[in-house]
């Protein structure tokens, strides 16, 4: 026994001393020529470290077209780190950060540029960042450098931004707002939202919603079924934004109004009258008419999803595109089940392909590290993940040889990456010959979004025009659209109408007056935190109130519950940020 | 005759209803523990449909899709010699030092015996935090190599507290008959006190062994060499990567192709996740019932006869 | 032994010296010293070293300053301040963690039963397989747990359907929502999860008991149950005191996975325990000072209360395990 165990021992550390071993990544050029040779840099093999959030690592290095397409195009072999926010803290604590890294804590931003941890990318951009000057100058650039840089530094550029240039294209369908079971709603005669005097009417919708689960549970003599519900693992205050806000009243999580982007609506805690409060009353109405599903604050997003596809739940918070309701419902249920968006809610969250200079802002910016060996080298990554040609890459391939343009100037798919689009099966396509890199994490490394230069986006079969024929294709939409006489080619452009018959509103486009403004302190964050954690914990007590008077208590004890803890100080705090920051965006000309 | 045969009718019926009560418990008690595991098992190879519908017995079409990819990467049998070889060094250093630690303690020669004893169990309920361990770890150059895997884990307190209590139960006069013949401490321990206390040791060692294979923070921390990593952080990874599918979806920013094939949908963070608890139950379940021989009665028998 | 020799005696007493039972006893001594000494240093260095973290709750500790601390900003007594300022939810979270640790305490003979009952299995395999299977459970891990349980206990699961079905409501809050029913719901879930492994250690002790004890009781004329009340049990007590004393410590703490997986708004008033309000309020908003200063708190509170369990210990039976 014990001769066996250090014979299995040694053998371990045989085999863990040697190098595991990786794959040769395919020859994915196949002669093309990268737009890195403009830069004039060597390509000596050289190996950066790139950290980012462990959910945005890419699913698998080896075989992984980008990270292929980088190290043969540039040289650079690129080695992630994956953290989280406590790991985040333990490495800058010990000096250990990577040569390139996105910040997983936002609060940390001052520390971090003070401290000196940060690379000054200023004095290479002129050589090396012209793409980041296409992308970014119109707003980042100097957002970067005033906020954060005193005018003379850019120690950081945000990622995950969408650049088109000026153009709006629709999208094929809201991100999120209520999408009903299509099938039930026309069974009961699809009434519509409105009220006596043609406007919407939340009541109106409530009972409509009754309707349908008074419906769907006779159908089926199941009384499990619910036509309202949510999910609370984001914070429950998201009850209050994503279904309500986007749906009912246009106001989110944010001071600010999502239409103007001005902090006009007034406080979201200590007051009674927040859309906060409002949104909790909406669900408080619907508890005590039957239609809230109980395990409401208990769901996790996936078991959220899980209850529409099976259909105990009705009414959806999110759009068919996301967690691919439409498949898995029709697959549940049969042809001609859907899930669409009735007429008559009031915002369309994320309707609009437009620019969008901040992504997420300092949450996902890409810095440097001071101490990386090759900074121009660094610098110029960044600005390649920028470029056209990488930002075509990572969603579609390369040129010539996944997709090449038509007769016409449009791009569209070749040879096996075209029978792969086909046949619906591309993922698979990518998955077999090129790694799983649909997962590169663009979201916090390069773009969310481009318009390119040949005027189709990044993703192409995102254009209206791919849309237009992905719909033409389905019956059901197609039908959808008919029923409210739309001659538009897919629901995006539908709603763009009813936009403009002003049934309907869409957020603002980007205005950088209200962009510049600096961090809040660390006592501001804390109490924000301290009061987002006391509404999310006590909502409930609201929600399930038996009796309007019941949750009128309620609703009146959180808000004294939150003066006391000094919430008066935060709408201050917006509104003096907002005040500061147009006056810088005036004194930069903006 | 009337006591003998009273004796063993009594003696019967007692032992026969204690015998049956103790299987039908221990059987229910069984069958609550299997299920879960079961259900686990059956949901990591359930395809999606089905899942949304839950599972109870058995899934209509399994497919094991979820750990094809995780087996396709090559790095999951490297990393799984890694932990072996991890697991193995510092079970038997730990029990190894932790019983030499305990046996020290019981020598009632030890100057300052409660000292040192109570000097370890504290570290027990007192620690500074994980920035701070981070930094120490760095200090004595326990940064991105094995040995990160093992040092600090040479000795166990907790451990040891369990292991004193049981050669303190050892009967004494096996340790005096070794002394009149002269034995020293080292012999006393390796010849004596180690041989007896083999279900503790193995006990100890069970546990030891099951938390080296299933921790994962200093590998998260302190090691980024990709020949390094352990089973459980590659595990933890790949599940990373299916929350990140699952919530690309969600986003809607999924660039690339739509996803929508069927292959990606089996893929879901819960599948993943239940086909990883299952991997990284197997080889605990395929050893420990080795191990179970220490733990049956029989040792003791003899040791003191002879 | 006297001798007329001057020079004799000194011998003979030099020889006393480094020969007798005395000297022998003294460099016995100095090597278990040298031995206790190493692990000592073991322990300094890789157990108290990090101690020297607790100064860090003095200042608002921010990690990008790294070790320099002319730039990290001196507090003094601030952060314990505000556990004292918030003690209201301290003492609420704290009760929460004492119920359910208290919970736990009073479950403290499971193992030991169930170690007892597989002593009862004659069939060798059919031992392996019960032990090997009781197990299972604890390497599942909290987060799959609460899908099994969601998948169970959800109102789309069996559970509800026939609450629902024998009681004739029509609605259930069901056990992941309910905060009346959370403290036995989790104690059974904990228990569940932690039965089978723990009662390895009292499998181990019983097969360390001796046989002729047994074989002794029976001649005696003991049932079965005579031998497992005065041969087993007392061949476990040992053990049982020992775990027990260490649980008694560990009353501030509950398994943070657990609570960390099973928290709702719903459950809020009666399952947040105190790892994880230490943990939403400190390390969650990177204020890694105040974790520090409340985990300060919580050592002494456990240090204090194995001091008092032990001595309460000695003086009842007369046993101390440290």
């Amino acid at each position: 026994m014990k001769r066996y165990l250090a014979y299995l021992l040694t053998l371990c550390m045989l085999f863990a001393c040697m190098p595991a071993a990786f794959a040769e990544g395919a020859d994915v050029l196949h002669g093309y020529t990268s737009t890195w040779d403009n830069y004039g840099l060597s390509k000596e093999p050289i190996t950066l470290t790139v950290g980012c959030g462990v959910q945005d690592l890419p699913a698998s290095t080896v075989d992984n077209l980008e990270i292929e397409l980088i190290k043969q195009a540039t040289g650079i072999t690129i080695e992630f780190v994956g953290y989280d926010s406590e790991k985040f803290a333990v490495m800058v604590a010990g000096g250990d950060l990577p040569d390139i890294f996105s910040l997983e804590n936002p609060n940390m931003i001052n520390d971090l540029i003070d401290s000196g941890a940060a690379l000054d990318m200023l004095p290479y951009l002129d050589q090396y960042g012209d793409n980041i000057h296409q992308v970014h100058d119109s707003y980042a650039l100097n957002w970067s450098k005033n906020l954060y840089g005193n005018g003379e530094h850019v120690y950081f550029i945000p990622s995950s931004t969408t650049y088109m240039n000026g153009e709006v294209i629709p999208s094929e369908d809201v991100g999120y707002g209520y999408h009903f079971r299509w099938d039930i709603y026309q069974a009961i005669g699809a009434p519509a939202l409105l009220d006596e005097n043609n406007s919407f009417s939340e009541d109106v919708l409530l009972d409509v919603m009754k309707q349908m689960q008074d419906y769907a549970r006779e159908k089926t003599g199941d009384d499990n079924i619910y036509a309202l519900s949510g999910w609370a693992d984001w914070g429950t205050h998201w009850v209050a934004m994503i279904p309500y806000g986007m749906s009912v009243s246009h106001k989110l999580n944010s001071y600010t109004d999502e239409l103007t982007g001005l902090v006009e609506n007034g406080d979201l805690f200590g007051d009674a009258d927040s859309h906060y409060y409002d949104a909790l009353r909406f669900y408080n109405k619907a508890w005590r008419m039957g239609i809230l599903d109980p395990e409401l604050f208990t769901l996790s997003i996936s078991q959220y999803c899980d209850k529409v596809k099976n259909g105990t739940v009705l009414v959806s918070n999110m759009g068919f595109n996301h967690n691919d309701f439409t498949q898995s419902v029709i697959d549940t249920f049969g042809d001609g089940v859907e899930m669409y968006m009735p007429k008559g809610l009031q915002y369309c969250y994320g309707l609009l392909r437009q620019d969008g200079p901040e992504g997420f802002g300092v949450f996902a910016s890409d810095f440097i590290n001071v101490d990386c060996k090759y900074p121009e080298r660094a610098v110029a990554l960044l600005d390649y993940l920028r470029s056209d040609e990488f930002c075509r890459a990572t969603n579609c391939g390369l040129q010539g040889i996944h997709w090449d343009y038509d007769e016409a100037g449009k791009p569209v798919y070749i040879g096996e990456a075209a029978e792969a689009y086909a046949n619906d099966t591309l993922s698979t396509y990518w998955d077999i010959s090129h790694g799983n890199f649909k997962f590169f994490p663009a979201n916090k490394l390069g773009m969310a979004e481009k318009l390119c230069s040949d005027g189709y986006l990044s993703n192409f079969t995102r254009s209206a025009d791919y849309t237009a024929m992905k719909s033409a294709s389905n019956k059901n939409t197609q039908e959808y659209l008919a029923f409210y006489g739309s001659s538009a080619r897919y629901p995006g452009e539908m709603y763009l109408e009813w936009v403009e018959e002003g049934v309907t509103h869409v957020a603002g486009s980007f205005n950088p007056e209200l962009c510049f403004k600096p961090s809040a302190s660390d006592e501001i964050n804390a109490l924000k935190s301290k009061c987002e954690q006391y509404f999310d914990d006590n909502s409930p007590k609201v929600v399930f109130a038996n009796t309007e008077e019941e949750a009128e208590n309620a609703v009146a004890k959180m808000v004294s519950d939150e003066l006391a803890m000094g919430s008066a100080k935060l709408l201050e705090n917006e509104l003096s940020r907002q005040a500061e920051s147009i006056e810088i965006a005036k004194s930069l000309g903006f | 005759m009337t006591t003998n045969r009273g004796y063993r009718i009594r003696q019967t019926r007692d032992e026969k209803i204690i015998h049956v009560v103790s299987i039908v418990v221990i059987t229910l008690f069984m069958l609550l523990c299997f299920y879960p595991f079961w259900n686990v098992f059956i949901n990591s190879i359930a395809p999606k449909e089905e899942v949304t519908q839950s599972v109870y017995f058995f899934p209509k079409n399994p497919t094991f899709d979820v750990y094809k990819d995780v087996l396709r990467d090559g790095s999951l049998i490297h990393s799984v010699l890694v932990s072996i070889a991890r697991t193995v060094i510092s079970t038997l250093g730990c029990v190894f030092f932790s019983s030499m630690f305990a046996y020290l303690i019981t020598q009632k020669n030890l100057p300052g015996r409660t000292f040192f004893y109570r000097f370890a169990i504290i570290t027990m309920y007192v620690g500074g935090g994980l920035i701070p361990w981070y930094l120490t770890m760095k200090l004595y150059g326990l940064y991105n190599n094995f040995w990160v895997y093992v040092a600090p884990c040479m000795f166990s307190a907790y451990y040891a507290i369990l292991i004193k209590a049981f050669i303190e139960s050892l009967p004494p006069s096996l340790e005096e008959a070794a002394k009149i013949d002269g034995a020293g401490f080292f012999v006393l321990f390796t010849q004596i006190i180690l041989p007896l206390s083999k279900p503790i040791l193995a006990t100890v060692a069970l546990y030891q062994a099951v938390g080296q294979w299933n921790s994962y923070q200093d590998n998260y921390l302190l090691v980024q060499d990709s020949n390094l990593q352990t089973v459980q952080m590659t595990l933890y990874n790949y599940i990373k990567q299916a929350d990140a599918i699952a919530s690309a979806m969600l986003q809607a920013t999924a660039s690339g192709a739509d996803i929508s094939d069927a292959a990606q949908q089996n893929m879901t963070p819960d599948a993943v996740r239940n086909a990883t608890t299952i991997l990284s139950m197997l080889p605990i379940m395929l050893v420990y019932p080795f191990l179970q021989k220490y733990f049956a009665k029989g040792v003791m028998l003899g040791a003191v006869k002879g | 032994m006297k001798t007329t020799d001057g020079k004799g005696d000194a011998i003979v007493r030099m020889n006393m010296k480094t020969t007798g039972k005395r000297a022998h006893l003294r460099r016995e001594q100095v090597g278990l010293l040298v031995l206790a000494l190493c692990f000592a240093v073991y322990i300094f260095a890789f157990c108290y070293v990090p101690i020297a973290g607790w100064g860090l709750s003095l200042f608002k500790y921010k990690p990008a300053f790294g070790l320099d601390f002319s730039r990290q900003k001196f507090v003094g007594l601030d952060n314990f301040v505000r556990l004292w300022n918030e003690r209201s939810e301290v003492l609420r979270v704290t009760r929460n963690t004492v119920a359910l640790s208290l919970l736990g305490l009073l479950c403290a003979p499971l193992p030991m039963i169930v170690a007892i009952m597989f002593s009862e299995i004659r069939s060798k395999t059919y031992l392996r397989i019960v032990q090997t299977v009781t197990t299972f459970p604890n390497f599942i891990s909290w987060i799959v747990v609460y899908g099994v349980c969601y998948m169970i206990f959800g109102n789309s699961g069996v559970w509800a359907k026939a609450v629902l079905a024998l009681t004739g409501q029509k609605q259930l809050i069901g056990f992941l929502g309910n905060p009346d029913t959370a403290w036995a719901f989790h104690t059974v879930l904990d228990q569940w999860k932690s039965l089978g492994w723990s009662s390895i250690i009292y499998c181990a002790a019983i097969a360390g008991i001796d046989d002729t004890l047994y074989e002794a009781a029976k001649i005696d004329g003991a049932s079965r149950m005579q031998q497992i009340w005065h041969v087993t049990l007392p061949g476990l007590r040992d053990t049982f005191l020992v775990l027990l004393l260490l649980s008694i410590s560990n009353l501030l703490s509950n398994g943070f996975d657990h609570y960390f997986v099973f928290y709702s708004p719903m459950v809020s008033d009666t399952l947040m325990v105190l790892d994880l309000w230490t943990y939403r309020l400190g390390v969650a908003q990177g204020d890694y000072s105040f974790a520090i200063a409340a985990g300060i708190v919580k050592s002494a509170i456990s240090l204090m209360l194995l001091f008092s369990a032990n001595a309460a210990s000695k003086k009842i039976r007369g046993y101390s395990i440290i």
